[in-house]
């Protein structure tokens, strides 16, 4: 048996000894201190010492005795003695700290017939603060924030160290909140907010366990990836050096037994990236079981925003089992067809939802309806107005103006886009002038304008919010392009200067996407859309160079500084002629104020036919003018806790964020910094699936009759992480090898006296019974004291007043 | 007697009146003269008158030679003597010159006024008084008398008496007794600070040659209480004797040493019909005296 004492207050064991030293200093300083008297009765005197004189030594003694102990114990007492023994630790009825790590990740949500797997975590929760006795320390943490207002991907406390029957109503009281999040639990980082520390506990709050009530799901238990790395461990470690003990408490039910479930983790357009009012579209919508039987028959609804009705109902093919060991999920891909007749018929924020049920019959195998849906955020566009003002280039063999008009409305070219050829500048900026023929995306087709009235309508076109495309020509001039786009400030739409141009006749060079662009304006190409110019790869005979701009002209968003290399500035390269090295820029396209600003350094003339490039131009203008006029197709979709950013224009009303089940709120905008960036949103509370919706007003159009405020909203598809589906519980076993030391316990072995069961008595405070031994002393002491004649028994010998 | 009068019997008052005489009158004037009959009485006696007995009359005082010859029981009952030869023996040994620790004044002091105020009283009564000093043996004697120039020259005595060291209570005690001639009354005023075989026995040699004995035992507060906290070295008033003794240890033991004493001593007295009057100087003199002589009064008229 091993017996580890520790006091939690040491110094007041130090000052207890001191204090014991106090009756002796004191005897010996009243020794010093004799008083003398002169006395006639000494016969008596010598006669009572001489009879008492060993007795009298040995009271002296033990009331010296008496005093030092009541003291040294009154010391010990305070500075709290504990006693890390099993069997005398439970001699001294201690009290226990019991700390409540309760799962609240999306996989309690989980049910088995009515009950669901958070119910028995309420439960097992419940018992356990139930069965606090008067002393006791408890303190309950979440793996998930259940507030409403919070992402559920953090823990929280939910109940810090309170104490007794106080403990035991506020934490059963506080279980009330206890709900499935939809994020999966981080339970490194719940472990950590389980330190005594963070929980308030105190140094008498002994015989700590944490009791950590979950569903063990396998994924929790899965070995790290990095052996050498392993947070969960640590975390535990970090708990047991704190004395700890960790107890487990399972209430997925039997040992390993997994509960099915079906869940759509995607749901994406197909083949296209834009969905136009009116037009039908395909989406494809991937399917996963994760239970450990095929499931045949599922159905699969797809609804249109808050429409009851199902836009499609699709019979899913049969779903194969995952792997109940590697947790490996083998997922349908269900195609589904959304034709024009019950697609959305105007543009804007629309949402899709995906939903997929079992069969009927056997609804046990889908346990969690959380991923069952999944939405997708779609910005349904109108049709674009293409305006095109191209110079045919000597002696071309075809009108590329004709090419465009081909492009954009042919016969083949289906419906999304109107196209306008303008001849002239005036015609131009009447077409820019006029409401009814406003275009959405202009390019300027080997011409450069060179009226200033013109580049101001074109200036004031993009920073509302247009698209212009500038392809430089065959006789491309800089200077020329630089006095157009960048001299004024009015007319400003460069953020650099054209460096000189240069085209070839024979050979050509390749484009080099391996490089990222420091250059703000590169972002679009070198990610997300530029992956169409990779996959065709065009070789082309045409480059110019960006050179920063002046040092004394400021340039737009974040523009480069002077100080930079050259290279910076390239957004798509051409190779040179060995293939390795990076030349200057033949394209660029960014954002100036609400449009975006795109320039080739090369013309639209015959090469475009030629072989090897036939198909780069159609690509280029298709996802150039769809892109350019995109309203953003970034960041619309994304995954519970993650933040929601948008930009709103500068003329927008203060915007009202709309939450799936918590109604509507004003979100915060971060005011824009610099001239022509955009009021920013970012909210980071995200805990809720569903479609968030972002609503704002803007002023009537100019002309617009009647003048009403033009009312737009941005829609956000936020989904449960979609690898996060699988219920497949672990074993016990593997649970037990993952942390060492862990005990296990199953809920159907939680009844009445649970809270004793589980936090063992290991250490003993044996405070209280110190100090009641002082009492004693301290009650022992005068009585022995005037039972030896040293306290007051004046008159008790006192002579007798009449006489015998 | 008036409640002023009253007023100056307590020993605090008394210490701070001049003259041994003054405050034996005050003693015996504020308070015991109250009494109606004499509380002492002589040994010869003369016949006064017969009384028809009545239950619970004395059947010592029967007449048995009128009951002889009448058949009758009758009382005798007597004029009261004045011939009493009382004997102030007082104990002015080294010890009684004690004085508590509260008190203002010494059991000598004490032991003088008490001695002075009864032999007022006596002398009074028109009985003789007379007086004994002694500490190891008796230094000083005056034969009785109770003119009023004698009762002087005894309170002189007293108030002169200068404590000697040493004491030997019973030793001085059968001198006492080998001096006084005619049987009377003895009136001992002592803190018998001595061997208690050694008093009983010089008590009973008085008692012996017929004397009525009254002892007053004379303690301070302080002897009969011990009181005292702190670490103390008792230094012998008669002797070289130093002790050191934490008092509160030792209070007890030296209680049951006071208290066995006191009734070792009372218990001879009892038995050698002897009077025993503890007298505590903390408390009025003339309470503590006039309960005694109340007391004795009272048993007299039986």
């Amino acid at each position: 048996m091993t017996v580890l004492a520790a006091f939690l207050h040491p110094a007041l064991l130090a000052a207890g000894a001191a204090a014991a030293a106090v009756p002796i200093i004191i005897h010996l300083l009243n020794r010093r201190r004799v008083r003398p008297l002169d006395w006639a009765a000494m016969a008596w005197l010598l006669a009572a010492l001489k009879k008492h004189q060993r007795r009298l030594k040995l009271e002296n003694w033990l009331v010296l005795f008496l005093r030092c102990a009541a003291l040294a114990l009154l010391g010990m007492g305070l500075a709290r003695w504990v006693v890390a023994d099993s069997a005398l630790a439970a001699l001294a009825r201690p009290k226990r700290t019991i700390v409540l790590l309760l799962d609240t990740s999306y996989s309690t949500g989980a049910r088995t017939g009515a009950r669901a797997v958070a119910d028995r975590v309420r439960e097992v929760a419940d018992t356990l603060l139930a069965g606090l006795s008067a002393d006791d320390v408890a303190a309950v943490v979440l793996s998930n924030d259940v507030r409403s207002d919070r992402t559920g991907t953090r823990p929280a406390v939910l109940l810090p160290r309170a104490v007794g029957r106080d403990a035991a109503s506020r934490g059963r009281q506080a279980l009330s909140a206890v709900r499935p999040t939809e994020a999966p639990a981080a339970w490194a980082d719940a472990l950590l907010e389980c330190a005594p520390k963070k929980l308030q506990l105190q140094p008498q709050d002994v015989n700590r366990v944490l009791v950590w009530v979950t569903d063990l799901q396998a994924r929790d238990w899965r070995p790290p990836v990095d052996r050498a790395s392993d947070p969960l461990r640590d975390a535990v470690d970090a708990l047991r050096r704190e004395g700890v003990e960790l107890q487990v408490v399972d209430v997925g039910g039997a040992d390993g037994a997994s509960l099915p479930n079906l869940a759509v983790t995607d749901v994406a357009l197909t083949g296209v990236a834009d969905v136009f009012a009116g037009h039908g579209f395909q989406v494809t919508v991937r399917i996963a079981n994760h239970g450990t039987a095929p499931v045949a028959r599922a159905t699969l609804r797809l609804f249109l925003d808050d429409q009851a009705a199902p836009l499609k109902t699709v019979t899913v093919p049969t779903l194969p089992a995952a792997d109940a060991r590697t947790l490996a999920v083998r997922t349908v891909d269900v195609p589904v067809d959304v034709p024009r007749d019950v697609a959305p018929k105007l543009p804007g924020a629309h949402a899709l939802r995906a939903e997929v049920t079992p069969p009927e019959g056997a609804a046990s195998a889908d346990a969690l309806g959380l991923d069952s849906r999944r939405v997708l955020a779609l910005d349904v566009r109108s049709r674009l107005r293409v305006v095109a003002w191209v110079e045919s280039p000597a002696k071309a063999a075809f009108d590329p103006a004709g090419l465009l008009r081909g492009f954009f409305v042919g016969e083949e070219a289906g419906d999304e886009f109107e196209f306008d050829g303008v001849r002239s500048e005036d015609e131009l900026r009447r077409v820019l002038g006029d409401p009814a023929r406003r275009p959405g995306f202009v390019l300027l087709g080997n011409r450069v304008p060179r009226a200033d009235a013109t580049r101001r309508d074109l200036a004031r076109f993009v920073a509302e919010g247009g698209a212009l495309a500038v392809f430089a020509g065959v006789d491309f001039d800089p200077a020329m392009w630089n006095e157009a786009f960048g001299a004024a400030t009015d007319t400003r739409l460069l953020p650099f200067r054209f460096g000189p141009a240069e085209t070839r006749t024979e050979g050509a060079w390749g484009l080099d996407f391996d490089r990222a662009s420091a250059h703000p304006m590169s972002k679009e190409f070198v990610t997300g859309e530029a992956h169409f110019v990779t996959d065709v790869a065009p070789r082309l005979r045409g480059r110019m160079r960006l050179l920063p701009p002046e040092p004394a002209t400021p340039v737009g968003p974040a523009g480069p500084t002077g100080a930079r290399p050259e290279d910076d500035l390239v957004v798509l390269r051409f190779k040179e002629g060995d293939g390795l090295t990076a030349g200057p820029p033949a394209l660029v396209e960014g954002p100036v104020g609400l449009g975006r600003v795109m320039y080739a350094g090369f013309a639209l003339d015959d090469l475009w036919t030629a072989e090897g490039f036939v198909l780069f131009l159609p690509v280029l203008l298709n996802d150039a003018s769809l892109g350019m006029t995109r309203t953003s197709d970034l960041g619309r979709n994304l995954r519970v806790g993650d933040a929601i950013r948008a930009t709103l224009p500068d003329d927008a009303s203060p915007p009202r964020l709309s939450i799936p089940g918590r109604g509507e709120e004003a979100p915060t905008l971060k005011a824009a910094t610099a001239a022509g960036e955009r009021r920013a949103l970012v909210y980071d509370r995200v805990g809720t699936a569903g479609v968030w919706r972002l609503t704002y007003e803007r002023p009537p159009e100019r002309g617009a009759t009647p003048p009403v405020p033009r009312r737009e909203a941005q829609a956000f598809g936020v989904n449960p992480d979609p690898d996060e589906g699988s219920l497949i519980r672990a074993e016990h076993d593997a649970v037990r090898g993952r942390v060492p030391g862990l005990t296990l316990r199953v809920t159907s072995g939680l009844e009445q006296g649970a809270t004793e069961a589980f936090s063992p008595v290991r250490e003993g405070e044996f405070t209280r019974w110190i100090l009641i031994s002082v009492l004693v002393l301290l009650l022992l002491e005068p009585y022995l004291a005037m039972r030896f004649g040293r306290h007051d028994t004046r008159g008790a010998a006192a002579p007798p007043k009449e006489a015998a | 007697m008036t409640t002023d009068s009253r007023r100056y019997l307590d020993p605090r008052v008394l210490d701070k009146i001049e003259g041994l005489d003054l405050k034996a009158r005050l003693i015996v004037e504020g308070y015991i003269s109250g009494l109606h009959r004499s509380p002492f009485r002589g040994f010869s006696v003369e016949f006064a008158e017969h009384r028809e007995y009545v239950p619970g009359d004395d059947i010592r005082f029967l007449d048995w030679k009128v009951y002889g010859r009448s058949d009758r029981l009758y009382i005798k009952r007597y004029e009261d003597e004045t011939n009493l030869e009382a004997t102030l023996v007082v104990d002015v040994s080294a010890s009684m010159t004690y004085r508590g620790v509260s008190c203002a004044h010494t059991k000598l002091d004490y032991a003088r006024w008490a001695a002075a105020a009864l032999a007022y009283l006596i002398t009074q009564q028109q009985d003789a008084v007379g007086l004994c000093l002694f500490d190891d043996r008796v230094r000083r004697t005056l034969p009785t008398g109770n003119n009023p120039l004698h009762l002087k020259n005894v309170i002189g005595a007293l108030d002169q008496a200068a404590p000697t060291p040493g004491t030997a209570v019973g030793k001085a005690l059968k001198e006492v007794a080998e001096t006084l001639r005619r049987r009377g009354l003895v009136l001992l005023f002592s803190d018998l600070l001595d061997d208690p075989h050694a008093i009983v026995a010089g008590l009973e040699a008085i008692r012996h040659r017929g004397h009525e004995v009254v002892v007053f035992h004379v303690l301070d507060r302080d002897e009969a209480t011990f009181p005292f906290e702190r670490l103390t070295r008792f230094t012998d008033l008669e002797g070289p004797t130093e002790v050191v003794a934490d008092p509160e240890a030792l209070r007890a033991a030296y209680l049951a040493e006071v208290d066995g004493f006191q009734r070792r001593v009372r218990r001879a007295c009892l038995a050698n019909r002897i009077d025993f009057v503890a007298l505590d100087t903390s408390e009025p003199l003339g309470t503590t005296l006039s309960a005694y002589l109340a007391k004795r009064a009272s048993r007299r008229g039986r």
